[in-house]
Protein backbone atom coordinates (compact mmCIF):
# COMPACT_ATOMS: atom_id res chain seq x y z
CA UNK A 1 0.00 0.00 0.00
CA UNK A 2 2.12 3.53 -0.78
CA UNK A 3 2.09 6.39 1.93
CA UNK A 4 -0.84 8.29 -0.10
CA UNK A 5 -3.33 5.52 -0.47
CA UNK A 6 -2.62 4.38 3.22
CA UNK A 7 -3.03 8.22 4.09
CA UNK A 8 -6.49 8.64 2.14
CA UNK A 9 -7.47 5.32 3.58
CA UNK A 10 -7.18 6.54 7.32
CA UNK A 11 -8.69 9.54 6.53
CA UNK A 12 -11.46 8.06 5.36
CA UNK A 13 -11.86 5.97 8.28
CA UNK A 14 -10.77 2.42 6.19
CA UNK A 15 -10.34 -0.46 8.12
CA UNK A 16 -7.80 -2.41 6.03
CA UNK A 17 -5.43 0.86 6.10
CA UNK A 18 -5.38 0.96 10.32
CA UNK A 19 -4.77 -2.59 9.93
CA UNK A 20 -1.66 -1.84 8.03
CA UNK A 21 -0.45 1.39 10.34
CA UNK A 22 -1.07 -1.07 13.17
CA UNK A 23 0.68 -3.80 11.98
CA UNK A 24 3.55 -1.80 10.71
CA UNK A 25 4.25 1.06 13.23
CA UNK A 26 3.01 -0.54 16.57
CA UNK A 27 6.02 -2.18 17.63
CA UNK A 28 8.13 0.91 16.36
CA UNK A 29 5.70 2.77 18.99
CA UNK A 30 6.59 1.02 21.45
CA UNK A 31 10.25 0.73 21.37
CA UNK A 32 10.33 4.62 20.78
CA UNK A 33 8.30 5.54 23.90
CA UNK A 34 10.35 3.05 25.92
CA UNK A 35 13.51 4.12 24.92
CA UNK A 36 12.37 7.42 26.11
CA UNK A 37 10.32 7.21 29.14
CA UNK A 38 10.78 3.65 30.15
CA UNK A 39 8.28 0.46 30.32
CA UNK A 40 6.20 1.54 32.80
CA UNK A 41 4.63 4.56 30.69
CA UNK A 42 4.99 3.72 27.12
CA UNK A 43 1.82 1.47 26.60
CA UNK A 44 0.24 4.67 27.44
CA UNK A 45 2.00 6.96 25.27
CA UNK A 46 1.45 5.04 22.28
CA UNK A 47 -1.77 5.19 23.34
CA UNK A 48 -1.78 8.86 23.23
CA UNK A 49 0.24 9.01 20.13
CA UNK A 50 -2.45 6.58 18.30
CA UNK A 51 -5.34 9.68 19.38
CA UNK A 52 -2.78 12.29 18.24
CA UNK A 53 -2.27 10.57 14.90
CA UNK A 54 -6.03 10.45 13.96
CA UNK A 55 -6.35 14.21 15.08
CA UNK A 56 -3.49 15.48 13.20
CA UNK A 57 -3.52 13.34 9.92
CA UNK A 58 -5.81 16.05 8.12
CA UNK A 59 -2.77 18.58 8.93
CA UNK A 60 -0.02 16.22 7.99
CA UNK A 61 2.13 18.14 5.83
CA UNK A 62 4.07 15.69 4.46
CA UNK A 63 7.57 16.91 4.85
CA UNK A 64 8.62 13.55 5.91
CA UNK A 65 7.73 10.09 5.55
CA UNK A 66 4.05 9.24 7.68
CA UNK A 67 6.76 6.91 9.74
CA UNK A 68 8.71 9.41 10.75
CA UNK A 69 5.64 12.01 11.52
CA UNK A 70 4.38 8.81 13.09
CA UNK A 71 7.74 8.07 15.59
CA UNK A 72 8.02 12.03 15.94
CA UNK A 73 4.37 12.66 17.90
CA UNK A 74 5.56 9.23 19.91
CA UNK A 75 8.86 11.43 21.12
CA UNK A 76 6.99 14.41 22.07
CA UNK A 77 4.38 13.06 23.87
CA UNK A 78 7.00 10.59 25.77
CA UNK A 79 9.39 13.57 26.46
CA UNK A 80 6.74 16.07 27.54
CA UNK A 81 5.59 13.19 29.72
CA UNK A 82 8.93 12.53 30.94
CA UNK A 83 9.63 16.10 32.13
CA UNK A 84 6.01 16.15 33.85
CA UNK A 85 7.27 12.87 35.84
CA UNK A 86 10.63 14.74 36.33
CA UNK A 87 12.77 11.69 35.45
CA UNK A 88 15.96 12.16 33.65
CA UNK A 89 16.55 10.33 29.69
CA UNK A 90 17.53 6.89 30.17
CA UNK A 91 19.68 6.98 32.58
CA UNK A 92 21.76 3.67 32.29
CA UNK A 93 22.21 4.52 28.28
CA UNK A 94 23.31 7.95 28.77
CA UNK A 95 26.00 6.78 31.26
CA UNK A 96 26.74 4.00 29.03
CA UNK A 97 27.36 6.45 26.19
CA UNK A 98 30.66 7.95 28.39
CA UNK A 99 32.32 4.64 27.80
CA UNK A 100 34.09 3.18 25.32
CA UNK A 101 33.30 -0.37 23.86
CA UNK A 102 34.39 -2.49 25.97
CA UNK A 103 37.06 -3.95 23.58
CA UNK A 104 40.22 -4.51 26.50
CA UNK A 105 39.52 -8.12 26.29
CA UNK A 106 39.63 -9.00 22.36
CA UNK A 107 42.81 -6.70 21.83
CA UNK A 108 46.62 -6.97 22.41
CA UNK A 109 48.07 -3.62 23.88
CA UNK A 110 49.61 -2.97 20.58
CA UNK A 111 46.22 -3.13 19.18
CA UNK A 112 46.07 -6.62 17.42
CA UNK A 113 43.26 -9.25 18.21
CA UNK A 114 44.31 -11.11 20.84
CA UNK A 115 41.62 -13.61 20.02
CA UNK A 116 40.95 -13.34 15.87
CA UNK A 117 37.30 -13.64 14.71
CA UNK A 118 36.41 -17.60 14.34
CA UNK A 119 35.20 -18.88 11.13
CA UNK A 120 31.58 -18.97 10.99
CA UNK A 121 29.57 -22.27 10.12
CA UNK A 122 26.77 -20.29 9.63
CA UNK A 123 28.53 -17.24 7.35
CA UNK A 124 25.23 -15.66 5.11
CA UNK A 125 22.52 -14.17 6.73
CA UNK A 126 19.82 -16.37 5.34
CA UNK A 127 21.91 -19.29 7.36
CA UNK A 128 21.97 -17.15 10.21
CA UNK A 129 18.72 -16.85 10.45
CA UNK A 130 17.60 -20.37 9.13
CA UNK A 131 19.36 -22.07 12.26
CA UNK A 132 15.99 -22.19 14.98
CA UNK A 133 18.74 -21.88 17.87
CA UNK A 134 20.75 -18.96 16.70
CA UNK A 135 17.96 -16.82 15.78
CA UNK A 136 16.78 -17.17 19.24
CA UNK A 137 20.05 -16.69 20.27
CA UNK A 138 20.08 -13.27 18.47
CA UNK A 139 16.87 -12.58 19.81
CA UNK A 140 17.53 -13.22 23.13
CA UNK A 141 20.71 -10.80 22.51
CA UNK A 142 18.68 -8.12 21.18
CA UNK A 143 15.86 -8.19 24.16
CA UNK A 144 18.86 -7.89 26.55
CA UNK A 145 20.43 -4.52 24.92
CA UNK A 146 19.89 -1.77 27.04
CA UNK A 147 16.93 0.25 25.51
CA UNK A 148 18.14 3.23 23.56
CA UNK A 149 20.47 0.94 22.05
CA UNK A 150 17.99 -1.37 21.22
CA UNK A 151 15.86 1.10 19.91
CA UNK A 152 18.65 2.61 17.62
CA UNK A 153 19.45 -0.43 15.99
CA UNK A 154 15.75 -1.64 15.51
CA UNK A 155 14.87 1.64 13.78
CA UNK A 156 17.91 1.57 11.94
CA UNK A 157 18.96 -1.89 10.73
CA UNK A 158 15.54 -4.02 10.99
CA UNK A 159 13.47 -0.69 10.03
CA UNK A 160 15.61 1.11 7.59
CA UNK A 161 15.13 4.27 9.08
CA UNK A 162 17.98 6.74 7.99
CA UNK A 163 20.53 7.40 11.03
CA UNK A 164 19.13 11.14 11.00
CA UNK A 165 16.12 10.30 11.43
CA UNK A 166 16.77 8.25 13.86
CA UNK A 167 18.64 10.91 15.95
CA UNK A 168 16.14 12.82 15.55
CA UNK A 169 13.25 11.15 16.86
CA UNK A 170 15.33 10.12 19.71
CA UNK A 171 16.68 13.39 19.92
CA UNK A 172 20.25 11.97 20.06
CA UNK A 173 23.34 13.89 18.13
CA UNK A 174 24.67 12.18 15.61
CA UNK A 175 27.88 10.76 16.79
CA UNK A 176 26.14 9.43 19.32
CA UNK A 177 23.50 7.53 18.10
CA UNK A 178 25.90 6.05 15.77
CA UNK A 179 28.09 5.18 19.00
CA UNK A 180 24.49 3.52 20.03
CA UNK A 181 24.82 1.44 16.80
CA UNK A 182 28.22 0.49 17.00
CA UNK A 183 27.74 -1.13 20.70
CA UNK A 184 24.41 -3.12 19.82
CA UNK A 185 25.68 -4.73 16.44
CA UNK A 186 28.96 -5.34 18.46
CA UNK A 187 27.08 -7.11 21.20
CA UNK A 188 25.11 -9.05 18.29
CA UNK A 189 28.39 -10.18 16.34
CA UNK A 190 29.67 -11.61 19.81
CA UNK A 191 26.67 -13.32 20.50
CA UNK A 192 26.62 -14.94 17.10
CA UNK A 193 30.54 -15.48 17.17
CA UNK A 194 30.38 -16.97 20.56
CA UNK A 195 27.15 -19.36 19.18
CA UNK A 196 29.18 -20.37 16.05
CA UNK A 197 32.31 -21.11 18.15
CA UNK A 198 30.79 -23.11 20.68
CA UNK A 199 28.94 -25.03 17.99
CA UNK A 200 32.79 -26.02 16.71
CA UNK A 201 33.60 -27.01 20.42
CA UNK B 1 48.52 3.01 10.00
CA UNK B 2 45.01 1.57 11.65
CA UNK B 3 45.64 -0.87 14.11
CA UNK B 4 42.41 -4.26 13.72
CA UNK B 5 41.54 -2.40 17.26
CA UNK B 6 40.70 0.65 15.26
CA UNK B 7 38.86 -1.49 11.93
CA UNK B 8 36.69 -2.79 15.93
CA UNK B 9 35.71 0.34 16.56
CA UNK B 10 34.88 1.74 12.99
CA UNK B 11 33.55 -0.76 11.56
CA UNK B 12 29.55 0.62 11.46
CA UNK B 13 30.92 3.75 10.16
CA UNK B 14 32.98 2.03 7.17
CA UNK B 15 29.52 -0.25 6.79
CA UNK B 16 27.61 3.12 6.34
CA UNK B 17 29.96 4.80 4.51
CA UNK B 18 30.73 7.32 6.92
CA UNK B 19 34.19 7.81 6.58
CA UNK B 20 36.68 10.30 4.93
CA UNK B 21 38.00 9.65 1.75
CA UNK B 22 41.15 9.33 3.37
CA UNK B 23 40.16 7.62 6.74
CA UNK B 24 38.36 5.00 3.68
CA UNK B 25 41.62 4.68 2.33
CA UNK B 26 43.50 3.73 5.59
CA UNK B 27 40.71 1.17 6.45
CA UNK B 28 40.75 -0.77 3.09
CA UNK B 29 44.79 -0.93 3.51
CA UNK B 30 44.62 -2.58 6.25
CA UNK B 31 41.84 -4.90 5.56
CA UNK B 32 44.02 -5.73 2.66
CA UNK B 33 46.83 -7.03 4.68
CA UNK B 34 44.77 -8.13 7.64
CA UNK B 35 42.92 -11.30 7.12
CA UNK B 36 41.20 -11.51 10.42
CA UNK B 37 39.42 -8.01 10.23
CA UNK B 38 38.64 -9.28 6.69
CA UNK B 39 36.87 -11.94 8.28
CA UNK B 40 35.39 -9.57 11.07
CA UNK B 41 33.89 -6.52 8.75
CA UNK B 42 32.50 -9.77 7.15
CA UNK B 43 30.84 -10.97 9.34
CA UNK B 44 29.81 -7.50 11.13
CA UNK B 45 27.89 -7.11 7.11
CA UNK B 46 26.38 -10.42 7.84
CA UNK B 47 25.21 -9.69 10.67
CA UNK B 48 23.79 -6.42 10.25
CA UNK B 49 21.88 -7.87 6.66
CA UNK B 50 20.08 -10.59 9.19
CA UNK B 51 18.58 -8.50 11.47
CA UNK B 52 16.42 -7.30 8.72
CA UNK B 53 15.24 -10.29 8.34
CA UNK B 54 13.81 -10.19 12.32
CA UNK B 55 11.09 -7.66 11.41
CA UNK B 56 7.82 -9.04 12.91
CA UNK B 57 4.11 -7.33 13.45
CA UNK B 58 2.39 -7.10 16.65
CA UNK B 59 0.28 -10.33 17.27
CA UNK B 60 -2.96 -9.95 15.88
CA UNK B 61 -4.77 -9.68 19.25
CA UNK B 62 -3.04 -6.40 19.77
CA UNK B 63 -4.01 -5.21 16.28
CA UNK B 64 -7.24 -5.99 16.59
CA UNK B 65 -7.62 -4.51 19.50
CA UNK B 66 -5.99 -1.28 18.42
CA UNK B 67 -7.78 -1.40 15.29
CA UNK B 68 -10.97 -1.32 16.91
CA UNK B 69 -9.63 2.37 19.31
CA UNK B 70 -8.65 3.55 16.13
CA UNK B 71 -11.57 3.44 14.10
CA UNK B 72 -13.68 4.44 17.22
CA UNK B 73 -11.32 7.65 17.61
CA UNK B 74 -11.41 8.67 13.47
CA UNK B 75 -15.26 8.28 13.73
CA UNK B 76 -15.57 10.83 16.58
CA UNK B 77 -13.16 13.17 15.22
CA UNK B 78 -14.77 13.08 11.78
CA UNK B 79 -17.85 14.04 13.51
CA UNK B 80 -16.33 16.35 16.22
CA UNK B 81 -14.15 20.00 15.35
CA UNK B 82 -12.11 18.22 12.60
CA UNK B 83 -13.38 18.65 9.29
CA UNK B 84 -15.21 16.01 7.35
CA UNK B 85 -12.81 15.06 4.43
CA UNK B 86 -14.26 13.64 1.06
CA UNK B 87 -15.40 9.99 1.64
Amino acid sequence: MDEETLITGLLAGDEAAFRHVVGEYHGLMRHVARAIIGSEFADEIVQDAWVAVIQSLPRFERRCSLKTWVLQIVSNLAKTRLRRERRSIAMGDAADLELLVATGQLFQPDGHWLEPPGNWHHDTPELLLASEQLRAAIETALTALPEMQRTVLTLRDIEGLEMEEICNILELSESNGRVLLHRARLRLWQTIDQFQRGEVE
Amino acid sequence: MLKCRDIHDRASDYLEKRLSWRARIQFRLHLFICVHCRNFIRQMRTTVTALAGLKKSPDSGTIDNQVTLLLRQSQSAASGSIPKKDR
